[in-house]
């Protein structure tokens, strides 16, 4: 990560402030040792920006509470939640100066490689307004899913010890920028799908649910696998639905603004052809 | 739901989400026609296919259901123009799910029953009851629990 992508997104900053076409700066700033975002609003702190291999969130999070201009540092993953959040309606395109920077893999406090940037496929930003820095190359194949090859019953056992460790935070749904529901189904009393002081098959739902909500949303960003207090690698889960839609219905997340939401709508040949053939394989 | 276990062992208890317009009705048929199914099946009378949510679906799987049956309207029938096709691409979605999370794809089943078909809905309910007899119990809430 090179430090002229610092510099020339701290310039970008200024700019954007001085001349008042954002009222907030959204980057990555250093606390400590660690990095967060952080929101600059004058030109005069634009110096605490950075950019670097740290740069781990997703700040789309953020961008839905704010209801000022705003420029923002994108990533892939960021640009591709932008871009669903637009779809969704979520924000407004005019309030928006998107910066948008490549990733080249972000990792953790010990340098090693975050998992769901290991297996991205998406590194640039799909949707920006000013580039900093270059374009990188981008992996093509995607890597095979080790739990496919696990049998049925293996799979329960799996997915049953993570859940096990679940302590129900919610902290993946509220890292996740696709999750903006003013009233979540997880947390839902009447009725109470989930019984919150349930048992581990309560979380198995919980899961299964919150999965079956990020079909033709989730843009594999990771967050969630991030939050998590007690390292439950819900990627698998989500990403195994990402491949899902985009093999069934042909569609993958946060990719272009004219893809219509897959479970919105329907192809009458294609869903006939998909509805044989999912039978067929389950002979 | 209390377990249905007669002599023969294993019953499959199946929680079938009937549309109003077709299904229903052809189970009702099934019925006025005399044409014997098995009991297994508790059918819940749904406005559309559509109106069943993935969660009714994995909440009667974590209280005890073994199988999970959707019946709708054939496509281009829907009473709601295309409640159904909606239907049809989210349990296929669904489908796929439960089955990475380990419970076997068949224990959904997704089927397009006319108003008039009282005895293929008796079939299918035969053949659907059949199937997971030989899966055996799902059981889910106890292997979740129990992490086995």
């Amino acid at each position: 990560m090179g430090s002229d992508i610092e510099d020339a997104l701290r310039g970008e900053a200024e700019k954007l402030l001085s001349k008042g076409d954002v009222d907030l700066v959204l980057g990555y700033c250093m606390e400590g040792d660690r990095v967060v975002p952080c929101f600059i609003s004058s030109a005069g702190e634009v110096k605490r920006l950075v950019w670097n291999n740290r740069c781990k969130n997703n700040l789309a999070v953020y961008l839905r509470d704010l209801k000022v201009r705003v420029a923002v540092v994108a990533k892939g993953c960021d640009s591709r939640a932008i871009l669903e959040l637009l779809k969704a309606k979520q924000l407004e395109r005019d309030d928006l100066v998107i910066l948008g920077v490549s990733c080249k893999g972000m990792v953790d406090r010990e340098g090693v490689e975050y998992r769901s940037c290991g297996i991205c496929l998406h590194r640039n930003p799909v949707i920006y307004d000013v580039l900093l820095g270059e374009l990188v190359k981008e992996k093509e194949v995607r890597d095979v899913d080790e739990l496919e090859s696990l049998s049925l019953g293996k799979r329960l056992e799996f997915w049953s010890k993570q859940f096990n460790k679940c302590i129900g935070c919610l902290a993946c749904r509220n890292a996740c920028p696709m999750c903006f529901c003013e009233e979540c189904v997880l947390e839902k009393k009447d009725p109470e799908w989930i019984t919150r002081a349930g048992d581990v098959s309560d979380i198995f739902l919980l899961h299964a649910i919150k999965a079956t909500h990020m079909a033709g949303r989730c843009i594999e960003c990771g967050e969630c696998e991030r939050a998590c207090p007690v390292d439950i690698p819900l990627m698998h889960l989500y990403s195994r639905v990402c491949r899902d839609v985009e093999e069934l219905f042909g569609v993958e997340s946060g990719m272009d603004q004219k893809d219509k939401p897959p479970l919105a709508v329907f192809d009458l040949e294609r869903d006939a052809m998909w509805e044989e053939n999912e039978k067929n394989k389950k002979r | 739901m209390e377990a249905i276990n007669g002599e023969g062992g294993f019953e499959p208890r199946i929680v079938g989400f009937l549309c109003n317009w077709c299904s229903y009705a052809g189970a009702d048929l099934a019925g006025t026609s005399r044409i014997e199914y098995p009991p297994n099946l508790r059918a819940i009378r749904v406005m559309c296919s559509s109106r069943v949510n993935p969660v009714f679906v994995l909440k009667a799987f974590q209280d005890g259901a073994d199988g999970v049956f959707i019946g709708g309207c054939h496509p281009q029938d829907c009473h709601y123009m295309d409640g159904n096709y909606y239907a049809r691409r989210r349990f296929m979605l669904l489908g796929r799910l439960i089955e990475y999370m380990g419970i076997n794809p068949e224990r959904l089943r997704v089927e397009w029953v006319s108003a008039s078909e009282g005895d293929r809905f008796a079939r299918i309910v035969r053949e659907f009851t059949s199937d997971l007899k030989m899966l055996g119990p799902l059981d889910l809430k106890k292997r979740v629990c129990d992490g086995i």
